[in-house]
């Protein structure tokens, strides 16, 4: 570690992974640090077991909760961030619908250097249909309810090389298969000089004049017994943290622009949906997420499946209920729905000094998580589902069509649902208004010289779609302005 | 019952989230789970982590064990942990399921729905996270399933694409 380095990026994971690695691809000599809140762990100290995982590399250990409980939050925390623990879904955000929405908001992105950015980073990590030889046993179930429907679906892009298809995907690869940013663009970075710093904790941008100055932190060392604070002089500071992440970042360094920082907070979340295929499909073997239906601009449907902890919170029931639906589990086939929330919502740091977030489901994003959860009912029953049960607080069960009127009866508002999100949005976003926006559309905070956030953090208006290609797609962008 | 000493609740609290545990994965054949090792489980994993949900987790499990306990079952006072298992079981069907006062205040509701929400939470990690929930569900781990054993399971390394062609450290900018 230096005194002091040209850049100071905060935060390892899709965004400061990328940033990193293009600043130094481009400026060989600059001194580049990335400072990760995580933990630096070796994929061979993976295991396949979730609570031993979740304590590692997820943020809060997994216990991330909007304000009012209703949402989880699932993020990594560990160097390579959420590319760690996510499905490794590539998805290009549609940017003829989203780089115009972020227009009005006074936000201009070069579609051009966009598409490009996305190209060089599918290329560097693999990106390729998921093969369907390698998906678990519930996606061929979802494609025949689709096909029979005529929803029109597909198998998506993911970025992975020679995966095993062992399904722990959400806890860490193990066999270095996933093109995480653990085993690529850091180890890359790393070796052409970047320094990645793990274990920094209670960091803060120490700034004067307009003009970030240091970045100060604890660590490293244990994350209960920290050792002493390390400042380190920055002529820039690039804030990657993700979208709660970054806001927090910058509300504890009391950098606040107009007051906006941590406004306009939104996320791409929903619920899960379990169908009993009455055969034996082993959804825990292969690959978990791996399916999309398009069925409405409203929601997005996609198929998962995950290891039996987190299964059995996602399917609804209590006592022996849950216990007999748990003994089914190998019979089961998942599949989420998601929708976009308007970006009114809010990350803060409490009386307590907690970070909050204060985001609900509206009505209308109720409303449209209702609707696609009949949808995704109507083609599991279509491929044969015995029963699909959603993850709703009262235990729903459909075994008809006629049940499907039991989501108006009984669920009626966002508490009703078993909602997470692993797709939280803004928070920082960009516009060139600085009434309106916390970052310009050069990535800059309004009203500082050399700081920036370059993340989901930034995302005006939710891109409806699994955030990670169009995060890496950003910094990768974004590069060509932090360090020019 | 093996000796675990709770790093993250009391004593007091860990015995309540063994009774927690105990009453709420009802096996279909009368199966007594081990909920002394899924709530050791728990309790390991919970001192290991940060999140502003701990405070709320120990709230839960100590109303429950506590001051809460008495409010559903008529200012009957005592330990949840002490209670026979059906009485368990129906203080914990009156949290998810609230009636009266409970029911009608807002507030309360929305506590009671997050402490059920918290107790199945607990219950279900720590029982399906554990070796022997894992197995009851029919998921079978990795390195049992026939076809990994034919797999080369060797870390892939992955080279840097632009190693070559892009400018040598050191040569300038």
């Amino acid at each position: 570690m230096r005194a002091e380095y040209d850049l100071v990026i905060v935060g390892s994971g899709a965004a400061g992974s990328v940033l990193a690695y293009q600043c130094i691809r481009t400026h060989p000599n600059a001194r580049i640090a990335v400072l990760e809140r995580g933990k630096r762990v070796s994929p061979r100290d993976f295991t396949h077991d979730t609570l031993d995982m979740m304590a590692r590399v997820y943020k809060n250990g997994g216990l991330q909760t909007s304000k009012d409980n209703d949402i989880v939050f699932a993020q990594g925390q560990a160097v390579g961030g959420s590319t760690v623990i996510n499905n490794a879904i590539w998805i290009r955000a549609d940017l003829d619908r989203v780089l115009p929405e972020w227009e009005r908001q006074g936000a201009v992105v070069d579609r051009v250097a966009l598409d490009a950015a996305y190209a060089e980073i599918e290329s560097a990590l693999h990106v390729e249909p998921i093969p369907p030889g390698m998906a678990n046993g519930g996606s061929e179930f979802f494609l025949r309810g689709c096909r029979a429907l005529g929803i029109p679906a597909e198998y998506l892009r993911h970025n992975r090389q020679d995966c095993l298809g062992c399904g722990w995907c959400n806890f860490g690869c193990r066999y270095d298969r996933k093109t995480s940013m653990l085993v690529t663009y850091l180890p890359w970075a790393e070796r052409r000089g970047v320094d990645i710093i793990d274990g920094c904790r209670d960091l803060r941008i120490h700034h004067r004049d307009g003009a970030a100055t240091t970045v100060e932190f604890t660590g490293v060392g244990d994350a209960h017994s920290p050792t002493a604070r390390t400042t380190l002089k920055a002529g820039a500071v690039a804030v990657c943290a993700g979208a709660i992440g970054s806001s927090e970042v910058l509300l504890r360094s009391g950098i606040n622009p107009n007051g906006r920082t941590g406004m306009h907070f939104h996320a791409l979340g929903g619920v899960l949906v379990s169908a009993d295929t009455a055969a034996q499909v082993n959804g825990y073997d292969r690959i978990g997420l791996t399916c999309i239906a398009h069925a409405s601009p409203d929601y997005l449907i996609e198929s998962y499946f995950t290891p039996p902890a987190v299964f059995s919170l996602s399917v609804s029931g209590w006592f022996e209920e849950h216990f007999q639906r748990m003994c089914r589990y190998p019979r089961f086939a998942q599949a989420g729905v998601m929708t976009a929330t308007d970006p009114t919502g809010r990350i803060r740091i409490n009386a307590k000094g907690h970070v909050e977030i204060d985001l609900v489901f509206s009505d209308r994003d109720v409303r449209r998580l209702k609707d696609g959860v009949a949808t995704l009912a109507r083609i599991f029953l279509a491929a044969g589902a015995t029963s699909v049960i959603p993850a709703t607080y009262e235990g729903l069960e459909f075994r008809t069509e006629a049940d499907l009127a039991l989501l108006d009866q009984r669920v009626h508002a966002a508490d009703d649902l078993l909602l997470g999100s692993a797709h939280p949005q803004g928070g920082n976003i960009m516009s060139d208004d600085p009434r309106r926006g916390v970052v310009d559309s050069r990535f800059r905070v309004h009203g500082f010289r050399n700081v920036y956030v370059a993340d989901a953090s930034v995302f005006p208006t939710n891109i409806k779609a699994n955030c990670q290609a169009t995060v890496m797609a950003m910094a990768h962008y974004a590069a060509g302005m932090v360090l020019s | 019952m093996p000796t675990y000493h709770p790093r993250f609740f009391s004593q007091n609290d860990f015995d309540g989230l063994v009774a927690i545990i105990e009453t709420m994965i009802v096996t279909t054949d009368g199966t007594a789970v081990d909920a002394h090792g899924a709530a050791a489980d728990v309790d390991r994993y919970l001192s290991r982590i940060e999140s502003p949900a701990l405070e709320q987790i120990r709230l839960a499990i100590d109303a429950i064990d506590s001051w809460y306990m008495p409010l559903l079952l008529n200012f009957r006072f005592g330990r949840f942990r002490d209670l026979p298992l059906a009485q368990r079981r129906a203080v914990i069907e009156r949290i998810i399921h609230p009636s009266g006062l409970f029911k009608a205040i807002a507030a309360v509701r929305a506590g009671a729905r997050d402490a059920a929400r918290t107790l199945k939470l607990l219950a279900s990690i720590g029982y399906y996270g554990s070796e022997a929930g894992i197995r009851i569900t029919g998921y079978q781990p990795v390195e049992e399933r026939p076809r990994f054993q034919a797999l080369d399971q060797t870390p892939r390394a992955h080279p840097d694409p632009f190693a070559h062609s892009d400018p040598v450290p050191g040569g300038g900018a």
